[in-house]
């Protein structure tokens, strides 16, 4: 490099000398022409001679023109010069020019050869991981951990809260509420006679800190937006659209309870449901005190953001984002693909595609309809919950909004990750259809397209046990007992009573995430 | 000689030693200190292409004079290609010289190039995904000769005090000398202000690694 540094300043260097030194070769041109400018064919009547410094001289039809300076006379004179004079001036910038390039070309390969620039940090990826995928690292230490449980965990906990604070009975949930947000919950409505009908229409995991072993408490906030119905003194009822924060913590090293004890709400070491009666926050069976935060997630604060009587304004026209953007594919997705592939050869993502486009008609024709029962057997209980709030919410603001022809159009693997309880596959649902909404009372349009298909990507995770090993199901039969597909609100076939909606049969839709959310 | 050492000095920062040594010294700060610093070295802030024109424009005046009055003749209908052709050279070529394209750009618009690099670097390189927010960032821009530190919003700048500042100054004097001893001993005289207002704590912990990356 230092090589090429070293020529290049030798050509500017050959490059000055050639200007400086080409002048005496151009003033010992035969003729002698000091201040000759000759046309190429003869004619000097139009030549256009100038006093001061140079001449333009240029001659008949076809003929070229030329210039010339003289240092000497600073007079120009026609002539009828040949064409060699101008021959010699003609070449001279070409050389100039032609060392310029060389040297050009010698720094650039100079340049081509230099390090790269560097600092003592990578470049931070444009998206960082969910704060969901992030919590996923919790299972390192707590191989029982499920993000499926515990999300289930968080809106029965949200639930079972606000109708304890309805019944004035928030201190038997004293192990899972500091004082601090039990304060909270019973200041909202303190002459409330009862909370119920408690709905949770979205809850969004938004901050995670704290998953690694150096960190001694895991910390997660949880954004819940709901709705739920307060019964006052009176006997009045009114519902309220919330939209509350809450933030859990927990010991980074605590160990997650299995499916069915979490529900419980019992004691946090051992898990046994505690007598309705008690006088401190000791476990009745294994004698630790229950309130301490030591072995469980604790909610240690409340912030109600908004809490109103009125739904959300509903009917705006929302762009679509990101739909051209690149499929946000998890890094390590061949690795968990290889392993769900051992745990269940049967599984292929064709044949879940085909699962997944019939869940998607499914919905589609049970949202539109206002008829959940027919989604009911393909959707998790609480994507179940969350598009009821929806359906109810719309209702109630007399709208009614309808997906008509929607089909999916193309399917990617984004994601797949597996715990101890559950496989989860996230897959980017490419699909087009008639997306409008319209007044009950008149049927007239509110927003969107009767007749112009509006075209969008989603996310969409799906979910199935963990021991479940058989190829996905697209016919309308129990997957338990093989009679008509029949399942009541919670989720279980009307004739065997198995619940079809928790995955322990086939994939069910757990969650779907929009493009500008979802971040992997 | 003189011209060998204009030409390769700025290149000495982009060595592996270089870039040890900048780890060690990030090391260094970070074992006394609980803020997160980062050094990031750029070739330049933003290409100072008006001055690569700038250049151009002159080369291609210096090759129309001499067309005009140097003694021989030349072709008038091949003027605007000469011309042309000495601007375009002359563009390329001024680019290639450090010290000539921060004469033609002008100080202020070279400051101005790094207070913007500074910050985008900043964003780009995440430092502000710290818990506590602070971060720091040494942004050393080798054409403009120059550097600039960026805090995260965690680290007061009162609590830090007037000698944090000037100790920053002097990080930016020690750019212009291109001499990277000089440089990292520079950055490593922060720690002295960082250890007194924010001491490292016994459960710190590193959360911008400090290893070399190229970009």
């Amino acid at each position: 490099m230092k090589r090429s540094r070293w020529w290049s300043w030798a050509g500017l260097f050959l490059a000055s000398l050639l200007i400086f030194a080409v002048p005496s070769v151009g003033s010992a041109r035969p003729g002698g022409g000091q201040s000759y400018s000759g046309s190429r064919s003869s004619g000097s009547s139009g030549s256009r001679s100038s006093g001061s410094s140079g001449s333009r001289s240029s001659g008949s039809s076809g003929s070229r023109s030329s210039w010339s300076n003289s240092s000497s006379s600073r007079t120009t004179y026609p002539s009828s010069s040949s064409s060699s004079s101008s021959s010699d001036g003609g070449i001279l910038p070409l050389i100039v020019l032609l060392v310029l390039v060389v040297v050009v070309v010698v720094l650039w390969k100079g340049q081509a050869g230099k390090g790269k620039v560097w600092s003592t940090l990578p470049i931070a990826p444009q998206r960082l991981p969910s704060a969901r995928k992030r919590l996923d690292a919790l299972k390192q230490f707590d191989p029982d951990f499920s993000m499926v449980l515990f999300e289930d965990f968080l809106y029965t906990l949200y639930s079972r809260a606000h109708e304890m604070r309805g019944a004035h009975k928030l201190s038997r949930l004293a192990a899972y509420l500091d004082e601090a947000s039990t304060a909270t919950l019973a200041g909202m409505s303190p002459g409330v006679k009862r909370v119920d009908s408690v709905v949770v229409g979205s809850m969004l995991i938004d901050a995670v800190s704290g998953t690694s072993i150096a960190q001694p408490m895991t910390i997660v906030g949880v954004q819940f937006e709901t709705n739920y119905t307060e019964t006052n003194a009176q006997g009045v009822e009114q519902s309220y659209y919330a939209v509350e924060h809450w933030t859990l913590r927990r010991p980074t090293t605590a160990k997650s309870k299995p499916p069915g004890k979490l529900e419980i709400f019992g004691c946090p070491s051992c898990g046994a449901a505690q007598p309705e009666e008690r006088d401190n926050n000791v476990c009745a069976y294994c004698g630790e005190l229950m309130h301490t935060g030591r072995f469980d997630w604790r909610v240690t604060e409340i912030l109600v953001q908004n809490r109103v009587t009125r739904g959300p304004q509903l009917g705006g026209e929302t762009p679509e984002m990101g739909t051209a953007s690149r499929t946000i594919i998890a890094p390590n997705l061949a690795t968990w693909m290889q392993a769900l592939n051992a745990k269940d050869p049967s599984f292929s993502f064709s044949a879940m595609g085909e699962r997944l486009k019939l869940i998607h008609r499914e919905i589609n024709k049970a949202w539109s309809a206002r008829d959940w029962k027919i989604a009911r057997p393909y959707v998790s209980d609480q994507f179940f919950q969350m598009q009821l709030y929806w359906m109810e919410t719309y209702k109630r603001a007399g709208l009614r909004n309808i997906t008509e022809g929607a089909q999916v159009t193309r399917l990617e693997l984004a994601d797949i990750s597996c715990d101890r309880w559950f496989d989860a596959v996230t897959v980017r649902v490419y699909a087009t259809g008639l997306d409008y909404t319209i007044k009950d009372q008149d049927q007239s349009l509110v927003s969107g397209s009767k007749s112009k298909p509006r075209p969008f990507t989603e996310y969409w995770t799906l979910i199935r046990g963990a021991k479940v090993t058989r190829p996905p199901d697209t016919s309308a039969q129990c997957p338990s007992c093989a009679a008509e597909l029949k399942v009541n609100m919670a989720g279980s076939c009307e004739y065997c009573g198995a619940k079809l909606s928790s995955g322990e049969f086939d994939w069910v839709l757990s969650r779907i995430e929009q493009d500008e959310s979802y971040s992997g | 000689m003189a011209m060998k050492f204009l030409l390769t000095r700025d290149a000495r920062f982009l060595t592996t030693e270089a870039k040890d040594r900048a780890a060690q010294t990030v090391k260094a700060i970070e074992a006394k200190t609980s803020a997160e610093v980062v050094i990031a070295v750029r070739k330049d802030s933003a290409t100072p292409r008006h001055a690569d024109y700038l250049g151009g424009f002159l080369i291609s005046f210096v090759f129309l004079a001499f067309l005009l009055f140097h003694p021989a003749d030349f072709d008038i209908e091949l003027f605007p290609l000469y011309v042309l052709g000495a601007f375009v050279l002359g563009t390329l070529l001024t680019s290639f010289f450090p010290s000539l394209r921060r004469v033609l750009a002008g100080r202020q618009s070279l400051e101005d190039a790094v207070r913007k690099g500074a910050a985008a670097t900043f964003l780009e390189l995440g430092v502000t995904r710290t818990t506590g927010r602070n971060g720091i960032l040494v942004y050393l821009s080798l054409l403009e000769k120059a550097a600039y530190v960026v805090t995260d919003i965690g680290l007061d700048a009162e609590l830090l005090g007037p000698d944090f500042e000037r100790q920053k100054m002097r990080i930016g004097e020690a750019m212009g000398t291109l001499e990277p001893s000089t440089v990292w001993a520079a950055i490593e005289a922060l720690s002295p202000y960082l250890e007194r207002a924010y001491p490292r704590l016994a459960d710190d912990v590193n959360e911008l690694p400090d290893e070399v990356h190229s970009v």
